[in-house]
């Protein structure tokens, strides 16, 4: 039915060309599509290790075994024969139950979670400092130890400085987020 | 409408109701996939054949549309002012600007409207109900065919496009006799298309309640 016209249009040119821009869009990648999401998810996963779950499933008896009787505790054999159901157990909290948790918490009650979250990181600072202190504190006690070993061996007090207790610990303050 | 448009060499037929004009022959169809986000037409399917449609002298072309009425509305505006010398004609003008305050209508649609004709946009369009078209439309129309209404809202907004006799004789109207309205003379009774329709399927597709707005 295409019939050549002798003229052009009066705008055809670079107008239709930023029209047909204004007014199309790319189909989106074949790997940005909700199923490719999906099926690349899985190589993303947070596995549950079978050893977690193990350690998971001795310390739901720790409490008996500590306040009741030490025979409430796990025994190897018995660990091993509920781990698998813990393992999946834990897989299922960490995939489902907990990210939908954590959304419903931090939609409803934003303020909660954000202190969570706050506390939940100067936790965790405090707890590497806290860990690199009683280091160098253990270590402190070491030297001192060998010194004064070294000094009863001679005969001899210590001459060992022995650092204040403000200058023996010499570590990074934390930095709170 | 398509008595209307029957010697236009350039037209563009936009199908909001996908029935009897999916298989209208002599015109190309097209099925334009809209997406609401990124907003625009999927693929290049449209934008294509009005790439190669521009430089003939004819084309005839049905496009479908099956969602977002206004949106596709409005981005076929920008896109056939670009291509320019053309007419288009919408059925079913209510689905796609209904009636609303000035600002409600898209800016690519408005524009068309009031300047399209400075760059070769004659606009045309078919509603069963006159009062659920948006008032520019109605405004801006050069000539307005008054098919048989009957609903009171529609008759009030007939009364402010011709003298109330006449506005009182729509309800009565004959298949295929309209009052005509037009900006250069006064409002008229016509007959002319009583026996002078011979399209196939044209005696179903202009129903006789429906209303011709055109420009151009």
């Amino acid at each position: 039915m295409w019939k050549k016209a002798e003229k052009q249009s009066v705008t055809a040119g670079g107008d239709f060309e930023a029209a047909a821009a204004r007014v199309t869009v790319e189909p989106e990648p074949a790997d940005e599509l909700p199923g490719a999401e999906a099926e690349a998810a899985p190589a993303e996963a947070f596995l549950i290790r079978p050893e977690w779950a193990n350690a998971a499933a001795r310390l739901c008896f720790l409490p008996a075994a500590r306040l009741s009787h030490p025979a409430f505790a796990l025994t190897d054999e018995e660990a091993e024969k509920i781990t698998p159901q813990f393992q999946a157990l834990m897989q299922a909290v960490s995939d489902r139950y907990a990210p939908a948790l954590l959304g419903r918490v931090a939609n409803r009650h934003p303020e909660l979670f954000d202190a969570a979250a706050a506390l939940g990181v100067l936790y965790w600072q405090k707890w590497r400092y806290v860990a690199k202190l009683r280091q160098i504190e253990a270590q402190q006690a070491a030297e001192k130890a060998a010194a004064e070993r070294s000094a009863r061996a001679a005969g001899q007090p210590s001459e060992a400085p022995i650092p204040a207790s403000d200058e023996a610990v010499n570590v990074t303050p934390i930095r709170v987020i | 409408m398509l008595h209307e448009v029957r010697a236009v060499p350039r037209l563009v037929i936009v199908d909001p109701k996908c029935a009897q004009l999916v298989n209208l022959k002599g015109y190309d169809h097209l099925w334009p996939e809209y997406s609401a986000k990124p907003r625009g037409w999927v693929g290049p399917s449209m934008t294509d054949y009005f790439r190669e449609a521009r430089g003939h002298e004819s084309f005839r072309v049905v496009v479908h549309v099956r969602d977002n009425f206004r949106e596709q509305l409005e981005l076929l505006c920008i896109l056939l002012r670009a291509v320019g010398d053309l007419t288009m004609c919408v059925d079913e003008l209510g689905l796609f600007i209904p009636s609303g305050s000035p600002g409600s209508l898209p800016p690519a649609i408005t524009s068309a409207m009031i300047s399209g004709r400075h760059e070769g946009l004659r606009f045309c369009g078919t509603a069963q109900r006159p009062a659920l078209v948006h008032v520019t439309a109605r405004a801006n129309a050069e000539r307005i065919r008054w098919y048989r209404i009957t609903e009171r809202n529609d008759l009030d907004a007939a009364r402010d496009y011709m003298p109330g006799p006449l506005a009182d004789s729509l309800p009565r109207l004959p298949d295929y006799v309209c009052v005509e309205t037009s900006d250069g003379s006064p409002a008229f009774r016509d007959e002319s298309m009583v026996g002078r329709l011979r399209l196939p399927g044209a005696s179903r597709l202009s129903k006789p309640s429906q209303k011709n707005l055109s420009r151009g």
